[in-house]
């Protein structure tokens, strides 16, 4: 390239942008939760001695986990489903998958309350079909949560995947078939192994996403369902307890970094 | 083990034809290779065979069993592809393994089954490999062992040494062509390389437009081509037209008589004949025969040494020969001559165009 002999003139000065309003704040930050007021273990230590963080970091992991699954459990099969689409019904399922994309968290959080909720599309009809006489409670508890996550993060899960199932070449599945696989066998053997680290870098991509969401647990949880963002919200608007909130963001951004290094190990390897 | 047979089997994408009215039989054992140039509708061909395509009329049989419309998983054939299609995730061993443990056989053949085939390709050290370890020549090998391992009926080849370099490819040949002979196994092989043909093969099925132009030994195809398009895609040949003399040869537009046998053909009809460059004979120009021409390039190939002539009545004609043999310089007036048996008469119909 021609500029790249002049590209460290150009990045330098976006360079010191990122680490001064950026790092440099969240550093700060971070670091308040050993030097705040003066160099101490007092919150770190508060923290470890109260059950109720670990009760919601034991929550948000399990919210996760059953999010993750519960894509897992989605997205594979669409995005097999897909893969096998003729051209333009192919495009036309891309695009409803991309679709929500488009459209706010906060208004697509919302519109779960208007179909869930115990006057909701789902209760009614379930109470008209005669399958339940009360209504279903999905909102404000775990299920309402992990529905909401898993309709959000959906798509992180299936569009990779799609993507690396796409670049499977038939012509392995061709090979299989020749040398006698029964279709099961090719796609356990075959196809499920050569998908499979796209899956994984896919599920714990949906999984770091969850630890970290705020909006939606916020509203489909009603404050009932804590999770570590909706607590750290707590900590510094209500109580405030800034150097206890940069402890547990502390934690939570080691979590997530060492996620972050399986995902990319994961990803490395299913490129090669 | 078995043979094939092609029982007017055709096949059409829309109004394209990809393989046209094709019938033919190939011998149990036998080694027939498909050659054509891209676009001829060989893989076509091969495809159907392996079940890959279905076709749009006629039948194919294998071993005597009508597979038109069986799933390739159970028309017990052995496909190389071109790619070599292995399989990434798994090592060598497990790609050789593949078509067996498919088949529920027990632990301890499939182990000496494979061990067996990887040492008939001499990979025996290889087994742990991933195929992205491997060197391209490797890699064809177990592309080969993973589809003989299973004992299917036929073998089929798709172009399996275009990948490789020309030495390599020259050396894969002749284990190729060794490997089969020891399997005794029917192998369709398909490939645009007319050496490869030629050296490869019992008998070479040519292919255009998805028509078969001829079907013969190598030598057959070769030095007694059906038509123009098979004489012009086996390597260099000098065209010749004119109107058979009865008994004597073919009047040259240019009004020389080159003698060879006509057959039956009526006196004054429109004919064309070949005569391959190595049957062409460099004379001085004081030698009393021959057409008389200038040579206009002279081309070094190592091994032969290639002379382009423009003859005096205007005709373009290729002499080769072993170097060392004959010699000319560009410049040169030379005269050309060959033995009427070297002179083929293409039996195709209408020949002058």
């Amino acid at each position: 390239m021609r500029i790249g002999r002049n590209a460290g003139s150009y990045v330098v000065p976006l360079l010191v942008l990122m680490v001064v309003a950026f790092d440099v704040p969240i550093l700060l930050m971070l670091a308040q939760s050993v030097l705040s007021p003066h160099p101490t273990v007092a919150h770190w230590a508060e923290f470890t001695e109260s059950p109720i963080y670990f009760r919601v970091l034991g929550n948000t992991f399990q919210i996760a986990v059953i999010t993750s699954a519960v894509c897992g459990l989605i997205g594979y099969p669409l995005a097999y489903w897909m893969r096998g689409l003729g051209g333009r019904a192919q495009l036309a399922v891309v695009t409803l998958v991309l679709l929500p994309f488009w459209i706010s968290i906060l208004v697509r959080t919302y519109a779960w309350i208007v179909v869930l909720g115990n006057n909701g599309f789902v209760n009614r009809s379930l109470i008209g079909l005669g399958i339940t006489d009360r209504p279903i409670s999905f909102l404000y508890n775990q299920l309402g949560v992990t529905i909401g996550t898993t309709n959000v993060l959906l798509p992180f899960l299936v569009l990779p995947l799609f993507a690396a199932m796409l670049k499977i070449d038939e012509r392995l599945l061709q090979a299989a078939a020749t040398l006698g696989a029964p279709r099961r066998a090719i796609f356990w053997r075959v196809f499920f192994p050569l998908s499979l680290p796209a899956f994984a870098a896919g599920l714990v991509l949906v999984f770091i996403l969850t630890l970290g969401f705020y909006v939606t647990p916020a509203i489909l949880g009603g404050g009932r369902v804590p999770m570590i963002s909706n607590m750290l919200d707590v900590l510094i608007n209500q109580m405030p307890r800034w150097e206890l909130a940069a402890a547990i963001s502390t934690l939570l951004l080691a979590a997530t970094l060492a996620l972050y290094g399986v995902y990319r190990t994961i990803a490395a390897r299913s490129a090669s | 083990m078995g043979a094939i047979e092609f029982d007017g089997v055709a096949k059409r994408y829309g109004p394209v034809h990809a393989v046209r009215d094709l019938s033919v039989q190939v011998a149990e054992g036998e080694f027939l290779t498909i050659l054509g140039p891209s676009g001829s509708g060989k893989t076509t061909i091969l495809s159907l065979v392996a079940g890959l395509t279905a076709p749009s009329a006629g039948r194919i049989l294998i071993a005597g069993r009508d597979v038109t419309h069986l799933e390739p998983q159970q028309r017990r054939i052995g496909l190389v592809f071109q790619s070599y299609a292995l399989f990434p995730h798994l090592d060598v061993f497990d790609n050789v393994a593949f078509p067996l443990v498919v088949r529920g056989r027990p632990k301890v053949e499939i182990a000496a089954k494979v061990a067996a085939a990887l040492a008939r390709v001499r990979l025996d050290g290889l087994a742990r490999r991933r195929p992205q370890q491997l060197s391209g020549g490797q890699q064809q090998r177990v592309a080969l062992a993973r589809a003989f391992v299973f004992e299917p009926d036929i073998l089929l080849l798709d172009e399996p040494l275009g990948a490789l370099d020309r030495k390599l490819r020259e050396e894969v040949q002749v284990e190729l062509k060794a490997l089969q002979r020891d399997l005794g196994i029917t192998t369709l092989l398909v490939t645009h390389d007319q050496e490869e043909a030629l050296s490869l093969s019992d008998r070479i099925i040519v292919l255009d437009h998805g028509a078969m132009q001829q079907v013969g030994t190598p030598d057959e195809v070769y030095r007694r081509p059906a038509n123009r398009f098979v004489a012009g895609f086996l390597g260099l040949a000098n065209l010749l037209e004119g109107r058979v003399e009865a008994g004597r040869g073919l009047r040259l537009g240019s009004g020389e008589l080159v003698a060879c046998a006509t057959g039956t053909r009526p006196e004054g009809s429109a004919a064309a004949a070949i005569v391959r460059p190595e049957r062409v004979r460099l004379l001085p120009e004081s030698a009393g025969e021959g057409i008389a021409a200038r040579v206009r390039q002279d081309v070094y190939l190592g091994h032969l040494r290639r002379w382009h002539l423009d003859a005096d009545a205007g005709q373009e004609l290729v002499a080769a020969a072993t170097d060392g043999d004959q010699s000319a310089a560009i410049g040169d007036r030379v005269r050309v001559s060959w033995s009427p048996a070297d002179v083929w008469l293409l039996p195709e119909a209408g020949a002058a165009a």
